[in-house]
């Protein structure tokens, strides 16, 4: 118990240390970054119709005089304290926005996770088993040229084909347009989940396949294999109980 | 044997259900179709993702202001901008000043409800005003004091200082009701007294819109107006497809046919114009380099403003979606037209001879020593500012001005413009832009954006503000850009070349008659609902 303590302990340390190094990084990149807070949010054609004085007080909201190391200190001391504040530019807490955002994204996230993982396994292992044979290359052929493919690129090319020239899905948003919250069904909500799942998946399945196709070649080339061919194990109990011990593998 | 027994079936099974389902609903056109001209009282609009207010429809954080001005639709304003943008009444029935400009005295109308019932008073009108200005976010109230209310109707504007466009930003303020607003909320719930109420709003994606039955004006013909928010591929695509009866589009598809749809180009004062620098390359107090010996010949500026083909640039660039551009605020009520020029390579040519830019060898002019060369700049990530910068060079080596072109981020473009000519985008509907680009500033004595200054130029913009009349006040601008012996236009100092407005282009579903467009300000967004009240089916 006391050894599964440690560890979980350690394990949270680290990944708190981890966070904390991260935001530092980010803080840091966006206040090296060239940009100006009233140009990027405000805009230029704005602030040209603007008094200099108004442009004070943008600065003074913005922060743009604020020093870099009391800004992170403040936000750092916030946010250690469970308040994330108030976003400058929503006008809303930060957990609201991030929640809202995150809220439309984590059924997507999941349903790409899950689909491009098992189509990713399956032919990764189809991949490996016939090594150097047809559906070997067919498959590394398509990994590959999806991996070059930008998904921006994919998207637009699926939604040509699906939602312009077949008509069968709808080519954006997540609920039918016009239509009120309440008239909107579950099916209206999968069927406009469709193309964004299937573009990810897409472009998610072919370093997945990849990997399992390597580790599949690896695990098929070690000692205990040969031995079973050796003692006369026909092919398909091989793959099959290979899979048992992949399954181990796999992260 | 048990995972991968289970894995493969399961894998296939996924897949068939996704086939099933896209087959089945495939068919059915569901309600995503009945935008089209079947439901004549609704309207789909497809707008760029930066129109939708993040912070809301909250007027306090410059919903309806910013960059583009547009009318706040589920909001009233005291005044609004006619189509030629001279002011009318909204909410106002009539407006004064006082003579020292430092008064402000608006009368409103008492018929007006908010969507909830209450009645709309001059202390929501104060309430407003005051808010706004605390709040303070991309609407300038620095020359507003705070705001009161005599009675019901009656609302008294104390100013810090005279200001005689003030209508201009009665126009874009929209009224929220005292009783029912809290900073935090109204953004996402507003409850106002305009011609529409916010039904719907799904962030990131959409915004409906209903037509408010308990509007105190004209009713409105569109019952539903559905906004969504899409890239300008997504958009052209959801044309294509049908799904929207309106979209945003630009040059890059306009060669492009949809069928069912027409191209729209509607006028803009979105315009694009050089900087010239006026005053000699010289190092300022703070150690900046400023000025270009080229373009401080005042020839040299009216030489260039004559020697380049608008039209020709239209056709090039903008293909023909454009119009020519001879002040930063062409075609408004304080334009002066004496800005016109005619294309007139020959004459430019000599005005340069007679000046002394003799051509030399390599064909590039030349005088004591300095060479005529220029290095544009132009803001990276914004192809048509490029092409257009491109143009531009081509048009000033037929000149004899040799040209190099640079592309350039935000961050350094400011402080790099005050020696190098850049390309701007600007068009406002208020004559604030004219005052910024041209009037000097108080520290360096030279204007903002570009090193120039003109005494006369100044004092008549000032005046211009302090104006207590609208239209004297139109006078004093258009006297402020050549008032017949100086000026900023081609007989004047000319340090801003000013070369095409550009269309805004939507795709527009056959039968979708939309109502005349005043004058598009710099952007797309929401400038194009400004009346889609009035808009109809046929």
């Amino acid at each position: 118990m006391k050894h599964r303590l440690k560890f979980a302990g350690k394990k949270l340390i680290r990944m708190l240390l981890l966070l904390l190094g991260v935001s530092l990084l980010t803080f840091l990149l966006m206040w090296s970054s060239p940009l100006d807070p009233l140009q990027t949010n405000v805009g230029q054609t704005a602030l040209g119709s603007m008094t200099q004085e108004q442009i004070a007080e943008l600065e003074a909201y913005w922060g743009v005089d604020m020093l870099p190391a009391q800004r992170y200190l403040g936000w750092l001391s916030g946010v250690l304290h469970g308040d994330f504040g108030t976003s400058l530019l929503y006008r809303q807490p930060v957990l609201t926005v991030i929640g809202e955002r995150l809220a439309n994204s984590v059924g997507l996230m999941a349903a790409t996770w899950i689909f491009s993982g098992v189509l990713g396994l399956v032919l990764g292992m189809l991949a490996g088993a016939y090594r150097n044979r047809w559906p070997d290359r067919v498959i590394r052929g398509y990994c590959l040229l999806i991996s070059s493919t930008p998904a921006f690129w994919l998207a637009i090319l699926l939604l040509m084909i699906f939602a312009v020239e077949l008509g069968w899905l709808p080519v954006g948003l997540a609920v039918p347009m016009g239509l009120q919250a309440d008239s909107v069904t579950f099916i209206d909500r999968l069927r406009h989940g469709i193309l964004p799942v299937l573009t990810l998946s897409m472009t998610g399945v072919a370093n997945i396949a990849l990997h399992t196709r390597e580790k599949l070649i690896e695990v098929l080339s070690s000692d205990y294999i040969l031995f079973a061919k050796a003692r006369g194990e026909s092919q398909t109990s091989i793959f099959c109980g290979t899979d048992c011990v992949m399954s181990r593998f796999l992260p | 044997m048990r995972s991968n027994v289970k894995r493969k079936p399961a894998a296939l099974l996924a897949c068939l259900l996704v086939l099933s389902l896209m087959a089945g609903c495939g068919g059915s056109s569901s309600e995503s179709r009945s935008n089209t001209s079947e439901n004549r009282s609704s309207v789909v609009i497809a707008m760029d993702p930066n129109s939708e207010p993040e912070a809301g429809f909250d007027p306090a954080f410059g919903w309806g202001a910013g960059e583009h001005v547009h009318e706040p639709l589920i909001q009233s304003t005291l005044t609004v901008t006619n189509t030629n943008l001279t002011i009318d009444y909204d909410l106002a029935t009539d407006y004064s000043v006082s003579e020292d400009g430092l008064l402000w005295t608006v009368h409103i109308r008492d018929d007006v409800k908010f969507t909830d019932g209450e009645p709309l008073t001059a202390r929501d009108v104060a309430f407003t005003y005051n808010t706004v200005k605390e709040a303070s976010s991309v609407n300038d109230f620095t020359m507003l004091d705070h705001a009161e209310a005599l009675d019901d109707t009656t609302v008294v504007f104390h100013m810090t200082r005279p200001f005689s466009i003030w209508p201009y930003t009665m126009a874009v303020v929209g009224i929220v009701p005292e009783h029912a607003y809290g900073s935090a909320s109204y953004g996402s719930n507003p409850i106002g007294s305009g011609r529409y109420i916010l039904k719907q709003w799904d962030k990131g994606q959409q915004v409906i819109l209903d037509a408010n039955p308990d509007y105190y004006g004209e009713q409105p013909n569109m019952q539903r107006v559905t906004i969504v928010f899409m890239e300008e591929d997504a958009a052209f695509l959801a044309a294509q497809a049908g799904e929207v009866d309106l979209a945003y589009t630009s040059a890059t598809y306009s060669d492009q046919t949809v069928e069912g749809y027409s191209l729209a180009a509607y006028e803009s004062v979105d315009n694009r114009g050089f900087n010239l620098p006026a005053v000699p390359e010289q190092t300022t107090e703070s150690g900046e380099t400023i000025g270009n010996d080229f373009t401080t010949d005042v020839q040299v500026r009216r030489a260039i403003n004559i020697g380049v083909d608008r039209q020709e640039m239209i056709d090039h660039v903008l293909n023909g979606y454009g119009s020519p551009a001879y002040s930063v605020c062409d075609q408004m009520p304080w334009y002066n037209s004496a800005s016109e020029v005619t294309y007139d390579p020959e004459k430019a040519k000599s005005l340069l001879d007679e000046a002394g830019w003799k051509t030399g060898e390599d064909g590039i002019r030349e005088k004591d020593g300095v060479k005529a060369e220029l290095n544009l700049l132009y803001a990276t990530g914004d192809s048509v500012r490029q092409a257009l910068a491109a143009d531009f060079a081509e048009q000033l080596k037929e000149l004899g001005i040799s040209c190099t072109l640079e592309g350039v981020g935000w961050d350094t473009a400011y402080d790099r413009a005050q020696s190098d000519p850049l390309i701007w985008g600007w068009g406002a509907h208020t004559p604030m832009e004219l005052y910024n680009i041209y009037h000097t500033i108080g520290d360096t004595g030279l204007a903002q954006y570009s090193p120039y200054s003109n005494s006369t130029v100044d004092v008549y913009m000032d005046q211009a503000l302090a104006s207590s009349d609208l239209e004297v006040s139109y006078d004093l601008w258009q006297k402020a850009q050549w008032d017949g012996t100086t000026g900023v236009t081609q007989d004047g100092d000319i340090p801003w070349v000013w070369l095409v407005n550009i269309d805004h282009l939507y795709w527009v579903a056959d039968g979708l008659q939309v109502a005349e467009q005043k004058i598009h300000p710099h952007g797309h967004g929401w400038s194009i609902v400004n009346n889609v009240d009035q808009w109809s089916w046929s």
